[in-house]
């Protein structure tokens, strides 16, 4: 059992995972990573590079990639703006693995140094230009931010593309017990890539080299869009936590903000018994079918987040603006960087939901 | 008869090459062919964005098409968790001096041991013609259509700016605009890959390269702007050898 | 003494008709036609004899177009 801070345990999870390479330039609250990347990837003979800037360091990843090897970066929202190019290319249009930690502090521009949930819309929809997704994780603890590196890896290497573990600067700097595997060592993948065959990459470079008609193009669109729609089926997890039944109020929250909903939940329940939790623990793909069959058993959805509301337009979107007793899915956000207390949180979230209700019986009264 | 000179028809395919006529492009892949045969291992290609992409399909060798700019670190990643691979980084002026500096900068500062070919025919060739960091005074190109003035800045020579980092072990800048410059095109990049299976830093040649459609001359004309080039703004010759001191290490 | 003397073998379809072999000739036995290949660009052609082998032409062409043969007065005599 190991006790140190999420981005201390990320590297462990890597070496643990058998990452070959992190490349990587620093940026709060991320720059832990690189740090510690920077002595301990050496140690056991890995590749660590202190890259000039986000877009070399996204390179340094892609081309350990072609080589074969799992490798990764770490960044905040600010680095992977500028990674969005290097990760449409490597992950959409060349299907290389990758892992991509991405701590977030809130604000656009460079916001502030406090916890930010604000990257949910440019990890699940804007992460580069064209038909592109990366499964995203997102962590609530240090143990689970491990875990979901070594799970952002096989997921990579399953399905071809660059995984983003989205965690924030709680998960990023907290310090807790977290279990980790030993250094494994790295295994270079099986690629065709580099053997002298002439093969050409990214693949729709080689087919248009070949054929260069629309149709071979559109054919190999096509692959990518059977490959999304079957990772969104397989890949969905969420956790709940309730009863199993009914509840009058389901919290939705992800990320550190999730835990202070799990501690705000006792307090919750004193004024709605049942009160629960839905975790979405992919934010892509979004798990939109445990969220309808949670949100079916209740009279009150409200979603909490570290942002304007990102989340809760997909939340919004799952269960197409209505709970099943025609209320609103509320939101309760905090934002500036700051991150409530549990008691912060349920008195927030009571507020939410008095004043809902409020609407509903005025509504009902006109 | 002997045959004295025959195209590779590695390099060459079956319906040869498409650049434009005149271009320079296309003495640089017959040299690379010649050299590539020579070194008699497998090379992989990492290509940038530019006229450089008509050469996809003609390269002896592997080829990965990366970002615009990232050519050089993306080689240097590969080449990072592979060393024993030979790597090959093609780009041109615009991806080299311009939008991917920093990458230059940075692959020469860290001695990546990789070899860079630069194609320098002073415009942003693949996308019309645009002014180029590699622009020289006066020069029109769609986005100068009076010529480049002082508003502008002045041409960027990049290989002497990195030939002073100790990282940079041979840095050559060729021509294509006679005989004898063209044959010292193959020397250059033999040279190079050279440098790389010696085990040494970062090699890079540069191909000044004339460029008949954006120049708006014709070919033979092209090569005269090239000769000028080379007397003033883009001399050629050996800008950086550290050979020597790397055998010595 | 007599010069070597040489052909060459001219690949028409890979032609651009882009002229740099015309001029670097030294000897002037190459000469731009009017006759278009299948892409649709002027060919060059061997004009007259004199050829020497030199292989500049082959130099200059960017497109591999030239296939260059050579022999010396003496195999010439034997008849190679």
């Amino acid at each position: 059992m190991r006790f140190g801070t999420g981005n201390r345990a990320v590297v462990d999870a890597a070496l643990a995972a058998g990452c070959k390479l992190f490349a990587g330039y620093p940026v709060t609250p991320a720059t832990e990573i690189l740090e510690a990347a920077a002595s301990e990837f050496p140690r056991h003979g890995r590749v660590f590079v202190p890259a000039e800037g986000e877009m070399a360091a996204i390179s340094l990843v892609g081309g350990g990639s072609l080589g074969g090897y799992r490798c990764m970066t770490a960044t905040s929202g600010l680095g992977l703006s500028l990674m969005a190019e290097g990760l449409s290319f490597y992950s959409g249009m060349t299907e290389l693995p990758g892992v991509i930690v991405v701590q977030q502090r809130w604000g656009p521009g460079d916001g502030s140094l406090g916890p930010g949930q604000d990257c949910y819309q440019q990890a699940t929809r804007g992460v580069g230009h064209g038909d592109l997704s990366l499964i995203v994780l997102a962590p609530k603890s240090v143990q689970e931010l491990a875990d979901h590196v070594g799970l952002a890896f096989e997921l990579a290497d399953r399905h071809h593309m660059f995984v983003l573990v989205l965690g924030d600067q709680i998960v990023a700097m907290t310090s807790e017990q977290y279990r980790v595997g030993e250094p494994a060592e790295p295994v270079r993948r099986v690629t065709g890539f580099g053997r002298g065959d002439r093969v050409i990459l990214p693949e729709l470079v080689a087919v248009d080299e070949k054929a260069g008609d629309f149709d071979a193009l559109e054919a190999v669109a096509r692959r990518w869009e059977a490959k999304y729609r079957q990772v969104r089926s397989q890949e969905q997890r969420a956790e709940y936590t309730g009863p199993a039944g009914g509840c009058d109020l389901l919290v939705v929250a992800q990320g550190s903000l999730a835990r202070v909903a799990e501690c705000a939940l006792p307090e919750l329940s004193r004024l709605w018994p049942g009160a629960s939790l839905f975790r979405p623990v992919t934010l892509w793909p979004f798990p939109a079918d445990a969220l309808g069959e949670a949100a079916s058993r209740a009279r009150h959805v409200v979603v909490a987040e570290l942002s304007m509301g990102q989340m809760h337009a997909d939340v919004a979107a799952a269960l197409a603006g209505r709970s099943p007793h025609g209320r609103e899915v509320g939101l309760v956000n905090w934002l500036g960087g700051r991150s409530p207390t549990p008691s912060q949180f349920a008195q927030r979230v009571a507020e939410c939901v008095a004043g809902s209700s409020r609407e509903t019986s005025r509504a009902g009264a006109r | 008869m002997r045959t004295v000179s025959a195209p590779s028809r590695l390099v060459l395919g079956d319906e040869g090459f498409d650049f434009c006529p005149g271009c320079g492009y296309g003495s640089v892949l017959l040299a690379l062919g010649e050299v590539v045969r020579e070194l008699n291992r497998p090379v992989v290609f990492i290509i940038d964005i530019g006229c450089v992409d008509f050469m996809t399909a003609h390269l002896p060798g592997d080829v990965m098409m990366g970002p615009h700019g990232r050519a050089s670190v993306l080689a240097a990643g590969y080449k990072r968790v592979n060393p024993d691979a030979t790597v090959c980084a093609i780009q041109g002026d615009g991806a080299f001096a311009g939008i991917g500096a920093t990458e230059t900068l940075h692959t020469a500062a860290r001695g990546e041991p990789i070899t860079v070919i630069v194609l320098n025919n002073g415009v942003l060739a693949d996308t019309g013609g645009q002014m180029a960091p590699t622009t020289t005074a006066g020069q029109v190109t769609t986005t100068t259509p009076a010529g480049r003035t002082a508003e502008f800045g002045t041409a960027v020579a990049f290989l002497e700016m990195i030939a002073g980092l100790p990282g940079v072990t041979y840095a050559e800048r060729v021509a294509i605009s006679s005989a004898p410059r063209i044959r010292r095109v193959h020397r250059a990049l033999s040279a190079a890959f050279d440098v790389q299976q010696a085990g040494g830093g970062l090699s890079v040649v540069e191909v000044v390269s004339p460029c008949p459609t954006h120049w708006r001359q014709e070919p033979a004309a092209a090569w005269e702007q090239v000769r000028e080039l080379t007397g003033s703004s883009y001399p050629v010759g050996v800008v950086a050898d550290r050979r020597a001191a790397e055998r010595r290490r | 003494m007599a010069r070597k003397t040489g052909t060459v073998r001219i690949d028409a379809a890979l032609c651009k008709g882009c002229d740099l072999c015309v001029v670097i000739c030294p000897e002037q036995v190459l000469r731009m036609t009017a006759g278009l290949n299948a892409k649709g660009w002027p060919v060059v052609e061997l004009a007259r004899d004199g050829c020497t082998g030199c292989g500049l032409c082959a130099v200059a062409c960017p497109d591999g177009v030239f296939v260059v043969y050579q022999q010396t007065p003496e195999e010439a005599a034997a008849g190679s």
